[in-house]
């Protein structure tokens, strides 16, 4: 069978993708507005999750998408909404933070780079995985089974934490009343 | 294909069953906020009492007979050490309830329903940390216990102190937290499990393990996620604020719980399977170690407010104890362990005695607030002064046999002058622990202090009472308890 055809899918596809998460980023970047920011970066981590999948993990794909783009994104939506209002003047962006912020940012490529090209990327013998060990059903089962006494703990966590919000939000009111 | 396992066997229950009574309790104590019109105001505090001392009760009736084994597949470990660390934090949590019931009767959201729960659930993350024998859960049962913990802090909702508290515990919390998560990232990365008995395998079977780079960067971040809850410096900056502004109840079960299951992790996780590479951490923890002592004491010289001296002063304990860390010896652990169990006794007290110094919907934490309360109030000046006298570890008192073990442990493992220095830290210390008792019984403005006990409640009686005893007891016999915790420590044959 000619797979050519389907390389070329999944090629173009791919580029989709990178061009999608660095455009992303950029809106993320330089609009004044703030909430295109969150929307530009709500889109670059969409382009990442769709790196994940490309790589064959379609466990942390949508892990990326749920916390990411669905929790931590929507937070900071919320957070612009409480804060001050769009509308008014913007102070005009200064020239030393542009250079530093150029300046961290090369500094970070230039590590990641390096990390990127001095690693050996080859997997050392016998520790090679297949995609399969950690797909979603494998991940559940591990769950419930090896891991199931964390996993009541973890609920345990958020019961904690929904009653500590609660509390820290709107427990003034019932004291007054 | 996995087969599941429907049925555990009991005994995997049994490890955990001091934790199903307190949060079983905890889901009680919450409830009963909903029907408010059915059940008395002081219930949910009765019956979280009643869980803790239930709980207390598990954790003498399962006890710690035969071999170290675990359970749930190595999650839970079931040994002397879980049976000491679970029985110090239930002691914890009941004396912490028997203030609050107190603390209660000032400021009237301490005795709500989820007050409590959350106690109780803050108490169940420590006594899983304290039996974590996997990094996954030891991780959860910190958040757990953590997440608890900042809601507590910020109870006084009128206090912007308090908010502030919580506010900068949160934060500082959050990052040390998410530093130990990496650091259980690197050591998983070295070596390819979580189990801290496969972790200790692995690293005594492959020492060339040792030589990497990537075990030290684990230790480092490691030990900065702990030494957040244990406020070692320089990871101390929180303390004082935050003590300060909780209520002074959640105070002394922070100061108390928090520390002792910090410590336990410190040791399940650090110091017995890192064993092997002890000798590239005893330069940075000596060096913590010392300055932790030197910062918490001297700052703790120039402070007014009760709890802010006690929070320094808790910072000083933290120094103390890292002796025992660094000695490492079995013996050394068995010191800190005791020195774990005083801490409690006589930290609880002291801050009950704050506690006690309350006036409806505002508390007395100036030192000066103390004059002359030694005549007005013989019973109670008596305890704060055993209760001081042990912190600054002065003999009778189990805080001096404390320091005794430690300070021993350490000299014999060859630390002279990090020694040194703790001897003369403890002397520091006395300055400011007897200035408090000298305010109590030597102040001339003993006749112009206006404070009046509001209320009494029996609970508090007894809690002070039960700390002042323990104190004394273990001071004047501690081989039993120092022996109990000589068979409670945590090693891996």
């Amino acid at each position: 069978m000619d797979t050519s055809g389907l390389n070329f899918i999944l090629q173009a596809a791919f580029w989709v993708t990178v061009a999608l998460t660095i455009s992303g980023a950029a809106i993320a970047v330089f609009p004044r507005n703030i909430l295109y920011n969150v929307l530009g970066l709500a889109l670059a981590l969409i382009g990442v999750s769709g790196f994940y999948l490309y790589l064959g993990s379609l466990f942390v794909a949508l892990m990326q998408l749920l916390i990411y783009v669905g929790a931590i994104c929507i937070a900071i939506v919320f957070a612009i909404m409480l804060s001050r209002p769009l509308h008014v003047d913007i102070p005009p962006r200064s020239a030393g933070k542009v250079w530093l912020g150029i300046l961290a940012a090369t500094v970070f490529f230039i590590g990641a780079a390096g990390v990127a090209l001095k690693t050996n990327w080859q997997a050392a013998a016998g520790h090679v995985y297949k995609a399969s060990q950690w797909s979603v059903q494998n991940i559940g089962n591990a769950l419930l089974t090896r891991y199931e006494l964390v996993f009541e703990v973890i609920s345990l966590v958020l019961l904690v934490a929904i009653i500590g919000a609660v509390i820290t939000a709107g427990f003034s009111r019932r004291i007054s009343s | 294909m996995v087969t599941f396992k429907v049925i555990l066997p009991a005994n995997d229950y049994m490890a955990v069953l001091p934790q199903i009574v307190l949060v079983s309790t905890a889901l009680l104590v919450l409830m009963m906020g909903v029907f408010k019109k059915l059940v008395n105001a002081s219930a949910p505090g009765f019956t979280a009492l009643a869980g803790s001392l239930l709980a207390l009760g598990c954790v003498l009736f399962v006890g710690h007979h035969g071999a170290p084994s675990s359970t749930f597949g190595g999650m839970v470990l079931v040994d002397g050490f879980s049976f000491f660390l679970s029985l110090v934090i239930c002691i914890i949590i009941a004396l912490t309830i028997l203030v609050s019931l107190n603390y209660g009767n000032f400021f009237n959201c301490m005795r709500t329903g989820e007050y409590y729960s959350l106690l109780l659930m803050a108490g169940v993350g420590m006594i899983f940390m304290a039996t974590a024998g996997n990094l996954i859960l030891l991780f959860v049962a910190l958040e757990t216990m953590s997440i608890s913990i900042y809601a507590l802090t910020g109870f006084h909702k009128k206090q912007l102190k308090s908010s502030e508290a919580a506010l900068k515990y949160f934060l500082l919390g959050a990052f040390g937290s998410a530093f130990l998560l990496y650091g259980f990232a690197f050591i998983y990365g070295a070596t390819g499990s979580l189990d801290i008995i496969k972790i200790a395998g692995f690293i005594k079977t492959h020492p060339q393990m040792l030589n990497m780079k990537f075990l030290v960067a684990a230790f480092v971040l490691t030990i900065a996620g702990i030494g957040f809850k244990i406020s070692m410096v320089p990871f101390h900056m929180w303390t004082p604020d935050t003590y300060e502004g909780a209520p002074t109840s959640v105070t002394g079960f922070m100061a108390t719980g928090v520390k002792a299951a910090a410590f336990a992790a410190l040791i399940r996780v650090i110091l017995v399977p890192l064993a092997p590479m002890q000798h590239s951490w005893v330069t940075i923890m000596w060096i913590a170690a010392f300055l932790t002592m030197t910062v918490g004491n001297i700052i703790a010289l120039v402070q007014d407010n009760i709890k802010r001296m006690l929070a320094y002063s808790s910072i000083a304990h933290a120094g103390y104890i890292l002796l025992g860390f660094l000695a490492g010896t079995g013996l050394a652990q068995a010191g800190m362990l005791y020195y774990l169990m005083v801490y409690a006794f006589m930290n609880i007290g002291a801050f009950g005695v704050v506690a006690l110094l309350c006036k409806k919907g505002e508390e007395y934490t100036s030192i000066s607030d103390f004059a002359g309360l030694g005549f007005k109030y013989p019973l109670l000046g008596l305890v704060m002064s055993v209760f001081l006298f042990s912190l600054a570890g002065i003999p009778p008192t189990g805080g001096f046999m404390g320091k005794f073990y430690l300070f021993t442990q350490a000299l014999r493992s060859g630390y002279v002058w990090l020694v040194v220095a703790a001897g003369v830290n403890s002397v520091i210390s006395i300055y400011y622990y007897l200035r408090v008792v000298v305010v109590m019984y030597f102040s001339p403005q003993a006749s112009e202090n206006s404070i009046v006990l509001g209320s009494v409640s029996p609970g508090i009686v007894i809690a002070l009472a039960t700390a002042a005893t323990a104190v004394l007891v273990m001071g004047i016999f501690p081989s039993y308890f120092f022996s109990l915790a000589g068979n409670s420590i945590f090693s891996l044959m």
